[in-house]
């Protein structure tokens, strides 16, 4: 493996107390923000990751818009993530308008929520993160080096682009998802071509987790509230009660009353805590660590042969062991829906606007994505609320920062500039889709 | 299936940026069979999927480029490509990134040429600006010509 090349001659020194640490542009970190960490003498005392994006003023945008309007606005929110954010809404107009769709336009959003899961993770993973392990500054580097792996990781965010496409219309903000169903169902025969590309991206899967869990984790570790859906049948995609780690154990419809977000003067992002008890993570840790023996059989197996446990899920470094193990589950669970899928029944459910209230929240690849909206009798929207998976992990990112600086504050400038960048890549944070500037400031008093 | 690709890479809501999508909205009425026409938002994936299939590409994009006033051309094989084709967010790479990486992983189809067309106005829902209403004509008769 390529090593970074580091100057020595910049180790932080305690002694020198005008010290400061600055990283203009950091690549694969999605938005602008920026680290601020400040040392007395030898010690870390404050950590800040500051969100500096610009509201983007959705929850406004929505209020007046008709609800048949929700997942087409909240899927401009985020160009990796759409269908999380669609089904979120989408399910909160449901529970506001009093309707369940049935069995089959259930599978079919589980189908396309698996294609978001492989691109967006297959990106993450090879993209954006495994060159941090493997001492390369970006893709195009490492890809000299791995190309196999590169292409093959190519290869599988293709079969989720491609099942984004095929059901959604096409891959990035869809179009073909409404409230109550699909504008149109697809053919079985329609879908029968995604099989083969699938069953591929399977094996790719597989190969990609044993690929990366031979990578040198930092060894660092902390003991988070995960917070995750919960689904008796199933791994969590779409649809279940939130649950945590301390014994949360709620519906979607409470989030509000064990949730908080919070004003933080560094950001411009709302912290969220949970009231009771402050920080948590979410997202696909969290999401292992709680529902491990929902995984296929495969996945589980998959994960033995690697030895990654449930336990692992406390070291964030190894989000990347966990993202390639969900991968692998959403290319099963993909190939699972297609077999046995028959366009059968009408493609969205009618229904008759109604006043009420909804909830929505589902399992963007980067966590759990809450929605609420408060619609009229003539089926307006009133009141949205929409708290994102990153925003909720602001304050586990500062904490990791804080602690990962701590522990390796004795090494050089750059190589804790690295470590510090990869402490937020563990968490693949989407800020925004706009991008991506996050300045690191070190700085000793 | 032709041996040669047209790849218009753009998006049509956000101004300028819509002149690759324009360019292969017309070569497609007018390209009579000799050449393939699609059109791409520049994912790395389908870029390189189009780069197996084909032998010779043609691609065309806008860039943001307040020196830039008229059509820039590059050799995707022997140029070194300019940051400002295609300039996105991290979770999507740019046109000139996906190149690189096509390059580095030895998947540059046999010949490439590139147009980019300088834009002025980016924002969302904003017309195309006369500037690029020309550089999209030109480059059309460009293509066919060649």
């Amino acid at each position: 493996m390529a090593e970074r090349k580091y100057e020595s001659q910049n180790s932080l020194d305690p002694s020198n107390a005008s010290e400061t640490i600055r990283v203009d542009y950091l690549a694969r970190v999605e938005g602008e923000g920026a680290i601020y960490i400040k040392k007395r003498g030898a010690e870390v005392d404050t950590v800040q990751f500051k969100i500096f994006e610009p509201p983007r003023m959705f929850e406004a945008f929505l209020r007046g818009r008709e609800h048949t309007e929700v997942p087409d606005i909240t899927s401009r929110i985020c160009g990796i993530c759409p269908i999380a954010y669609q089904m979120s809404s989408i399910q909160a107009m449901e529970q506001a308008v009093g309707i369940q769709v049935t069995p089959t336009i259930r599978d079919v959003r589980r189908l396309i929520f698996c294609g978001e899961w492989i691109e967006s993770h297959a990106l993450h993973v090879y993209m954006l993160h495994a060159p941090d392990f493997l001492g390369y500054d970006d893709a195009i580097q490492m890809a000299k080096r791995f190309p196999k792996h590169v292409v093959s990781g190519l290869h599988l965010k293709k079969a989720g682009n491609d099942l984004m496409t095929a059901l959604g219309g096409r891959e990035i903000h869809p179009i073909n998802l409404r409230v109550g169903g699909f504008y149109h169902l697809p053919e079985p025969n329609a879908l029968r071509h995604m099989l083969d590309p699938l069953k591929r991206a399977r094996d790719i899967a597989l190969e990609t987790v044993r690929f990366v869990s031979k990578f040198e984790f930092p060894d660092y570790a902390y003991d988070y509230e995960f917070v995750a859906l919960s689904h008796p049948d199933e791994y969590p995609i779409h649809e279940g009660r939130i649950v945590s780690s301390r014994g949360l154990d709620i519906s979607v419809s409470e989030y509000l009353a064990h949730f908080d977000e919070i004003h933080v003067e560094h950001t411009h992002a709302l912290h969220s805590v949970l009231k009771s008890r402050g920080e948590y993570l979410t997202g696909p840790q969290a999401r292992y660590y709680l529902n491990e023996n929902k995984l296929s059989h495969t996945v589980q197996e998959a994960a033995r042969s690697v030895n990654f446990t449930r336990e692992d899920c406390k070291n964030p470094f190894k989000s990347i062991i966990v993202r390639s193990l969900e991968m692998l589950y959403a290319c099963e669970e993909a190939i699972r829906i297609l077999n046995e899928y028959e366009a059968a029944g009408p493609s969205w459910v009618p229904y008759g606007p109604r006043a009420g209230v909804g909830h929505g929240c589902t399992e963007a690849p980067r966590g759990i994505l809450y929605h609420r909206y408060e619609i009229d009798s003539a089926g307006m929207i009133r009141e949205a609320r929409i708290i994102p998976p990153t925003s909720q992990n602001q304050k586990a990112i500062e904490t990791d920062l804080l602690n990962v600086a701590r522990k390796y504050i004795h090494l050089s400038k750059p190589q804790l500039q690295h470590r510090c960048e990869q402490t937020v890549r563990n968490y693949d944070p989407c800020i925004s889709c706009a991008t991506h500037f996050l300045k690191l400031e070190i700085e000793n008093e | 299936m032709n041996r040669k690709l047209v790849i218009g890479v753009g998006n049509r809501d956000r101004g300028d940026d819509a002149a690759g999508c324009l360019v292969a909205e017309q070569l497609r009425k007018i390209a009579g069979g000799h050449f393939d026409v699609v059109e791409s938002a520049g994912d790395i994936s389908e870029l390189l999927e189009y780069f197996e299939k084909y032998e010779e590409v043609i691609l065309i994009d806008a860039v943001c480029s307040p020196e830039a006033h008229e059509v820039l051309r590059w050799n995707g094989i022997t140029d070194r490509l300019p940051t400002i084709l295609s300039g996105a967010s991290s979770h999507v790479l740019g046109v000139a990134q996906a190149l690189e990486l096509a390059r580095a992983l030895n998947l540059l189809p046999r010949c490439l040429s590139i147009f980019g067309i300088p834009g002025k106005e980016f924002g969302y829902g904003v017309p195309l600006s006369s500037q690029t209403v020309r550089h999209i004509e030109w480059v059309c008769q460009q293509i066919i010509l060649e």
